[in-house]
């Protein structure tokens, strides 16, 4: 007979692969590939083949403890753990007020245990709640509900192959979310022309028929000549800027005054490429848009973002089968993490926490009468520890210490709290500063539902037992809020969705009956118990109040800042076989032997100029730092520009803390950075 | 006593008996551009997996005290690409006669790393 | 898998992701039979394989369209691996008494595991690795060809 299998949801990147696991006594022995799945049709990266070495791995966290000033850990039982966190979480309250404890929450784990945990913080009278979207896609939340009314994906991954002309703008997706690849070359089989831009060369400009090689940062100026470019030759869509959009006639003006000639020359890329990158996006029958990380973390990521909006906009590509604005998110619940409200601003459902009456309305059904307003985001809490206002923090399963920007002051903060509680399966290197390490069971050990970058929302069963004394994120929650005297029970991961339904309109209808009956889930937003999903959004009408959509416009000008000779910007990205802060992957042989160590990529030309020769070591110095890397000496990048995996503690000491005036994103993909062979 | 006696002329060098031999009889080190095998010792009773498994029939087994070890050097065949040694000489002289077209200047890294550039 | 299904590789395709090599070494004990640089490798299944004539054992054997090695009749002498014209079969070392011994392995369509289907094409992301019919393939290369001359 064969073994049982159970299908689950990859726990790696937004894609939301689903993978079966093949369980003989308790435990997985194989993985089976998902051959009907919408998304990837069985196929899976070379990180989700490595799930089994993930889930038996011997570095897990098995136990509570509690590490003393000396740093010796000391393993304490689940009761101790957790009466005496809550205790003193009591304590700094009455002492320094609710707003003097800080939440992170986590986009790895399932939508019911983020929703619980902004209940939590919520109610605790903490209106600090944040989680990493703030570090890759809060700009895109921020100006995609501003332009659109929704913060997400407009199409389904699968549509890619439905698009004529597919612009990808600051993703490499090949290396992040490989297998959105495979429907980007279905695309180009059937005669689609792919259009990317990037400052580097990566297995991704491989597919593509022209590749622009802008100057890093400058992405919001290609897109404004873009635009102008359409608009000199009368390629924009009329009917669609007059029927469906407000605001034309503010961009309008600002895009007659581009200087295409001189647009090229800052961004480094020859003016016919813009101009026909601008004809073939206007011209086809239906263009999309993919972007990422490139566009958002930039100190302007929110203008390059409604830059990305304005062009769909302008074109009418938006709203069909084919045409759409696709943000790829980067983790396997970072879309849903943020529906559930685990963002300062906004509640659960994306309702704006100074929406007073929406507000009211929401606390009303967990029995509150207001909540505080005014939360700090990861990267401001880290400056209020430093100022004494935040004394406490409770992370989730994040390892701020390697993804936050500006290392070394992190460091500084999280050093200085007076208490921090980590959950977390690996000891990270946050976990060597966290006062009580409470160990997390896997994704495939608790039962939950995930959405996707395309807001498909999936369950993913518990088809093992935790490990160890490890604990579902759920149980740890819920009993937390048991000893701080918030709830009196532990909901299971169904009577939270259900609950979810009730207070987030767009979940409505995706109830834990219909989603555990259907592998492939469903796609919000879905509001009734019969609706099928929606795939595509903006069909009829936008989201916002009067369904049209709004330009933004970008005033360029703002940001052309010259740089210096000899100083190089340093773009930080992933490489395929890693994942976030590492913590996972450096771990996994069969993963980090492809790179097991940070690699520096600099161009001949510069290489030559400083005298470095591949395979030195080198040191990166940033603003505040420095850092040791190895050289790799490769024209994938421009002149004057230098490449780095954030996957290493070391890559994020050297980014700056300037923050986007809107979406307060650190500013990750620009360091300015100088670099020398070490000892030099 | 029972010895393994190994047919100089016939021996190509491949790692058939190496591989067979559970006792370690057979020995085989690669020094440079030469491939040394080596009988240090005498058989066991009645184990003729070597024998039976030699691509030439260059194994046989003879009955006396075993006094001289024996040594077999064969020269090994460079790949023009890379430099590397690759195979013997004889090992490919053996292969030439059962396979035609195909290069076998080429080390089978190369040959991978030409078809993947391809 | 029926006799007429070959082994097709979109090199044009590959990533460079190693989610073949991955997936291939946990399915074969360790012992990946792909590799990839730029674009992946994997023994293609010849029509007439010079490494069935190479080897003096007959361990090689072509089962429905599948060229595989017979572990049981295998010597390791590494004649077959010099003969491979694409360097696609594999060679490991591994310990055994101390002593390191070669193996000799090559892709077996994961013939013996329970997918019916090698995983390299299973997993592949980017679809540059997959099994078709023969007709199928000389199909999709006709309506390809026709397509090119459609656009000119």
């Amino acid at each position: 007979m064969r073994d049982p299998i159970s299908s689950v949801v990859c726990p790696y990147c937004g894609a939301g692969c689903r993978f079966g696991l093949v369980i003989k006594d308790g435990r997985a022995r194989d993985i089976c590939y998902d051959s009907d799945h919408p998304v990837a049709q069985g196929a899976l990266c070379p990180k989700g083949n490595s799930a089994l070495d993930l889930l038996y791995h011997p570095d897990r966290l098995l136990f509570p403890y509690r590490r003393d000033s000396h740093g010796r850990r000391h393993r304490i039982s689940w009761d101790e753990a957790l009466k005496t966190i809550s205790t003193k979480l009591l304590q700094i309250r009455s002492d320094f007020g609710p707003e003097a404890v800080g939440f992170l929450a986590s986009a790895k784990v399932s939508n019911e245990e983020n929703y619980l945990f902004q209940k939590l913080a919520r109610i605790f009278g903490s209106p600090n709640i944040d989680h990493c979207a703030r570090l890759c896609h809060a700009p895109s939340i921020v100006a995609l509900s501003r332009s659109f009314g929704s913060g997400a994906m407009t199409n389904p991954i699968k549509d890619l192959e439905n698009a004529r002309c597919i612009l990808i703008i600051g993703s490499n997706f090949a290396e992040n979310h490989p297998v959105v690849s495979r429907w980007v070359w279905n695309a180009r089989d059937r005669g689609a022309y792919i259009i990317s831009v990037d400052p580097r060369v990566t297995p991704t400009t491989k597919m593509a028929h022209l590749h622009l090689m802008i100057r890093p940062g400058t992405d919001g100026l290609l897109l404004n000549a873009m635009m102008a470019q359409i608009l000199r030759e009368g390629l924009e869509n009329r009917d669609f800027i007059r029927s469906r959009t407000e605001g034309f006639q503010e961009l309008e003006p600002i895009l007659r005054s581009v200087n295409i000639e001189k647009v090229s020359k800052q961004i480094g890329v020859p003016l016919g490429d813009i101009i026909t990158a601008a004809r073939r996006y206007a011209n086809s029958s239906a263009s999309s848009i993919i972007y990422c990380m490139g566009v958002t973390q930039h100190r302007s990521g929110t203008d390059f973002v409604a830059s990305c909006a304005n062009l769909a906009l302008l074109c009418g590509h938006i709203g069909r089968s084919g045409a759409g604005v696709f943000p790829l998110r980067g983790q396997n619940n970072v879309q849903g993490a943020s529906d559930m409200g685990a963002l300062s601003e906004f509640l659960p459902g994306y309702v704006p926490v100074g929406d007073v009456e929406r507000r009211r309305s929401i606390v009303s059904l967990w029995n509150q009468k207001d909540i505080p307003v005014g939360g700090l985001t990861i990267t401001e809490m880290v400056d209020e520890i430093l100022s004494g206002k935040i004394r406490a923090l409770f992370v989730l399963g994040e390892n701020p210490l390697v993804s936050d920007p500006s290392g070394a002051e992190t460091e500084r903060a999280l050093s200085r709290l007076d208490l921090l509680v980590l959950e977390d399966i690996f000891p990270t290197e946050t976990a060597e500063l966290a006062h009580f390490v409470l160990p997390a069971a896997m994704w495939a050990e608790k039962s939950g539902s995930y959405t996707n970058t395309e807001r498909r929302v999936q369950w993913s069963p518990k088809v093992l037992d935790p490990q160890g004394e490890s604990k579902p994120d759920l149980w740890i929650i819920g009993n937390l809020g048991r000893w701080l005297g918030i709830w009196e029970s532990i909901p299971t991961p169904e009577e939270v969705l259900r609950e979810i339904n009730k207070v987030v309109p767009l979940y409505g209808g995706i109830t834990p009956e219909r989603l555990l009956g259907r592998r492939e889930g469903l796609i919000w937003p879905c509001p009734e118990e019969n609706h099928p999903g929606s795939p595509i959004l903006y069909v009829e009408r936008f989201n916002r109040e009067n369904g049209l959509a709004k330009f933004y416009p970008y005033d360029a000008d703002r940001d052309a800042t010259p740089t210096e000779e000899d100083t190089f910007s340093l773009i930080t990205g992933r490489v395929v076989v890693h994942y976030n802060s590492g913590s996972i992957t450096r771990r996994i042989e069969a993963l980090s032997r492809y790179e097991p160590k940070l690699e520096v990529t600099i161009h001949p030309k510069d290489a030559e100029k400083l005298g470095i020769r591949a395979g030195d070591l080198v040191t990166v110095r940033g603003e505040r730092e420095a850092v040791d890397a190895i050289a790799k000496i490769s024209s994938q990048v421009r002149e004057g520009s230098l490449f780095m995996p954030f996957h290493f503690p070391e890559a994020n000491r050297l980014t700056p803390r300037d923050l986007d005036p809107l979406a307060r994103i650190p500013s990750f993909k620009d360091a300015k950075c100088k670099i020398s062979t070490k000892g030099t | 006593m029972r010895r393994l006696l190994i047919n100089e002329k016939l021996c190509i060098g491949c790692y058939a008996c190496y591989n067979a031999c559970e006792h370690g009889v057979v020995r085989l080190n690669d020094e440079g551009y030469l491939r040394k095998i080596s009988i240090l010792e005498a058989c066991r009773e009645g184990c003729i997996y070597c024998k039976d498994i030699c691509p030439t029939g260059a194994i046989a087994f003879v009955y006396e005290d075993f006094k001289v070890p024996q040594e077999i050097l064969l020269a090994m065949a460079s790949c023009v690409s890379c430099g590397l040694p690759m195979a013997t000489e004889k090992m490919i002289e053996f292969l030439s006669k059962r396979v035609e077209h195909i290069n076998l200047k080429v080390c089978p890294d190369c040959r991978r790393r030409s078809s993947q550039q391809a | 898998m029926g006799s007429s299904l070959r082994i097709f590789l979109r090199p044009e395709r590959c990533i460079n992701c190693y989610a073949c090599e991955v997936a291939c070494e946990k399915t074969h004990e360790g012992m990946g039979n792909i590799k990839v640089q730029g674009v992946p490798l994997v023994c293609l299944h010849c029509e007439v394989p010079p490494c069935i004539t190479s080897c003096y054992r007959g361990a090689l054997e072509i089962k429905e369209g599948i060229v595989v090695i017979r572990k049981d009749y295998c010597t390791n002498c590494g004649i077959c691996v010099l003969s491979c014209p694409f360097g696609a079969i594999m060679v490991t070392e591994v310990e055994r008494d101390g002593k390191k011994i070669p193996r000799i392995h090559k892709c077996d369509g994961c013939w013996e595991r329970p997918y019916g289907f090698a995983v390299c094409a299973l997993t592949c992301p980017s679809g540059a690795i997959g099994w078709e019919r023969f007709e199928d393939a000389v199909v999709s290369k006709r309506e390809k060809v026709y397509r090119l001359y459609l656009r000119g």
